[in-house]
């Protein structure tokens, strides 16, 4: 079959490799009909993220149509159209049984790894690093899907494709980032970063009581998008986003601030530049300047939330700012099974259609060029979907 | 703690010696041939200090301590005495105190150069300054803080070796004591694992995993002890013999066979299992399982002592092959969780990637 195969820092190529196969009782093999590109995979073209190997097959956003099931797997069969959660869970620990599925404690086959590196590991990932499991993931014709029983959720057929995969990660990762800042009717919401998880992170705070959500990004079509959602923007270029927020919230700051950007954020200010130069030189992996940010900006009491990816150390982290403000900070891989079935009624009900989002639609031969124009926020892009068929 | 404490108290005053001949040999290769000065000579280890401010901690310490008690200034005859003696009583306890808390250890050339380090800081540069024994640390020449702190690395170092090479000795005149370590399975004071294992022989691993399933099914199903090579990666078979004795087949380090034969010495229903091998088999062993109901679910505590194949030089070996028991015990009930909670264990052996693409290619 062909697949999306990470060769390397900037070296994304589709491969021929063997199909998948049933390794474990509870497997089962999906044809993939979507997929996407998620913001967090540029984090592995960048070579952000440790313990990747050469070959290894991207993607964590998939749905498709089950041809193949193991004998532990009673809810499904082939021909059933799924859509799957990026996180690999059991359903059975501690963590799956108290709704926290990213956290699962016996999904991950490297944990040893994880927990040299984080104290204790999260669940396995699709297509995410060998610390996150080493599982092969969605960009590929065909995918192995671990606790099938678990993991896949049946879609209806009158929805398209593109209104439901991205139930897969980013719509949920932005609910739950909404979710996190505790809201309450009539809050005001600023969000950094009006990519996909950003511009669902506005359209949840919505969903969720906010009364405003302000929106911070450069990118012209992405701030136009994010109006096209409800909420106000600044351009962090132009504006002076501090002054600007606390002028907007009558001198009060944000109820919440949400750092939908993660660890290679960009910017102007001298702490970018410091960052920059750190993590070039390996003195640091990761970029924090939204973080800061986001910390510095947000009212007294009131809470950070991170959707936005870290993967290993910043540094001038402002813990002075949040101790003193008494701030709340929320974060963490999306428990994508805990939202998935609410998210899913909110589609139905049409109170939302995540296909807004996507703006180019290419077969899977064209994924290393579509990696560079996501990246390079070319063309406008926002959101990549690939058809492997 | 005392044979830890004694051990280090000797590494020291080796340490001190050595120390004492490198300060000299630097004196002498800095082109000092005419210093020391002092009473002592070559024999209290204050050359750098002699040579830059004309004085000696020791002297001065010596000096205090006599004139503090009511005593008269010591004269230059005693301080041949006194002097190197504060010295080596520094450098003693310092070797004491460190010998106490590395008890048991092995010696490593790391935590030697760690003491050397740490009692030069701390003496050297903060204390001895500090309590007015020198002039401060900031006006002293690189050179002088150079000739200080390697001859307090070769004390560490010395000190070090000396340690680890007297403990074993010690340890094995204590035989006839109760082993300070041993856990509740060796009640059977017949056995030869008590004298195998006792004390810090053979190695021992202890680990705990919680798992969220009745406690009952988990004791029940580690009762039946051949289940146990379903999780216990190195373990082969574990089959009943005659009279309650079990035989264990293992694969040690490098894939060799060991087999051993053991009985279970303590089993308390839903409580704990223990187990030891039987006297003069090849393995000595014992190990034992506890299980605690908790909120997160039941907790398997488990502890395993043996006498590695090829003793702690085998074991050391194992290790260097990659082989480390902790990490085994770990893994191995991480496994067992696995098994119990999401009912197999996660691979992802076999599945496909762009590896085995290229290898085509070639």
């Amino acid at each position: 079959m062909k697949a999306v195969c990470w060769e390397g820092t900037n070296d994304i190529r589709v491969e021929r490799v063997p199909d998948p196969s049933l390794l474990n009782p509870r497997d089962a093999i999906v044809r993939v009909t979507s997929t996407a590109i998620c913001g967090s995979d540029l984090h592995l073209m960048d070579g952000f993220i440790p313990t990747m190997r050469r070959g290894d097959i991207l993607g964590h956003e998939f749905m498709g149509e089950v041809v193949d099931v193991g004998r532990g797997v009673g809810n499904l069969r082939a021909g059933d159209r799924v859509i799957v959660p990026f996180p690999i869970a059991c359903g059975n620990c501690y963590f799956c049984r108290r709704d926290l599925w990213a956290c699962c404690d016996n999904s991950n086959p490297n944990a040893a790894i994880a927990e040299t590196l984080y104290g204790f590991a999260g669940a396995g990932l699709y297509g995410y690093s060998h610390m996150m499991g080493g599982y092969a993931g969605g960009q590929a014709d065909y995918v192995r899907v671990p606790y099938a029983d678990v993991g896949p959720f049946k879609v209806p057929d009158g929805l398209k494709d593109e209104q439901v995969l991205f139930l897969t990660d980013i719509f949920p990762t932005g609910y739950m980032a909404a979710e996190n800042c505790n809201i309450r009717q009539g809050d005001t919401i600023a969000v950094w970063g009006c990519g996909p998880v950003g511009q669902f992170a506005v359209r949840s705070a919505f969903l969720l009581g906010a009364s405003r959500v302000i929106a911070i990004d450069t990118v012209p079509e992405r701030l136009r998008m994010a109006r096209d959602g409800g909420a106000e923007t600044l351009d962090s270029m132009r504006d002076h986003v501090f002054d600007e927020l606390r002028t907007m919230t009558g001198g009060i700051g944000p109820d919440a601030c949400i750092d939908a950007v993660g660890m290679e954020a960009h910017g102007a200010g001298i702490d970018y530049w410091y960052d920059k130069a750190k993590t070039m030189t390996l003195l640091a992996t990761d970029r924090a300047v939204t973080l800061r940010q986001a910390i510095h900006c947000c009212r007294k009491g009131g809470t950070v939330s991170i959707p936005g990816v870290y993967g290993g150390f910043v540094d001038k982290m402002p813990i002075g700012a949040a101790f003193s403000k008494g701030l709340t900070l929320k974060m963490g891989q999306t428990h994508v099974h805990k939202y998935l079935p609410r998210l899913l009624r909110h589609i139905e009900d049409g109170d939302i259609d995540p296909s807004f989002v996507v703006t180019h639609r290419v077969p899977l031969d064209k994924a290393p060029e579509m990696y560079t124009t996501f990246r390079d926020k070319q063309d406008g892009c926002v959101k990549v979907v690939m058809k492997p068929h | 703690m005392m044979s830890g404490a004694f051990a280090g108290a000797l590494g020291g005053l080796a340490g001190t010696l050595a120390m004492n001949a490198t300060q000299h040999l630097w004196t002498l290769a800095a082109g000092n041939a005419d210093a020391p000065a002092s009473a002592a000579g070559a024999h209290d280890g204050r050359e750098w200090q002699e040579r830059q401010e004309h004085r000696n901690a020791n002297e001065v310490a010596a000096q205090a301590v006599s004139t503090g008690v009511g005593g008269e200034r010591l004269r230059r005859d005693e301080l041949r005495v006194a002097a190197p003696l504060v010295h080596f009583l520094f450098g003693m306890s310092a070797g004491a105190l460190y010998g106490a808390m590395a008890d048991g250890r092995r010696a490593h050339v790391a935590d030697g150069l760690g003491l050397g380090v740490a009692v030069w800081a701390a003496g050297d540069e903060l204390a001895v300054p500090l309590m007015g024994l020198s002039r401060p640390a900031t006006e002293r020449p690189l050179e002088m803080h150079l000739q200080s702190l390697s001859a307090h690395l070769v004390y560490g170092i010395v000190s070090e070796v000396v340690r680890g090479a007297l403990q074993p000795r010690m340890h094995r005149n204590d035989r006839g004591r109760t082993p300070r370590r041993g856990t509740g399975v060796l009640a059977d004071a017949g056995s030869d694992t008590r004298r195998t294992l006792g004390g810090p022989r053979g190695i021992r691993v202890t680990h705990s995993v919680t798992i969220e399933r009745p406690l009952a099914d988990v004791y029940r199903f580690w009762r039946r002890l051949e289940n146990l090579p379903e999780f216990l990666e190195h373990l082969e078979s574990v089959s009943m013999r005659d009279g309650g004795v079990w035989h264990w087949v293992a694969r040690g380090p490098a894939g060799i066979a060991v087999e051993w034969d053991a009985r279970i010495i303590n089993d308390v229903e839903n409580s704990v299992i223990a187990w030891q091998s039987l006297e003069g088999s090849r393995i000595a062993t014992a190990g034992s399982v506890r299980f605690d109901e908790t909120a997160h679910g039941t907790r398997v505590t488990v502890t395993l002592q043996y006498n590695p194949p090829g003793g702690k030089l085998g074991a050391a070996v194992a290790r260097l092959l990659g082989e480390e028991p902790r990490v085994q015990v770990r893994e191995d009930l991480r496994r067992l969780k696995q098994l119990f909670e999401a009912g197999e264990v996660p691979t992802t052996a076999g599945q496909p990637s762009g590896r085995a693409a290229r290898r085509k290619r070639r």
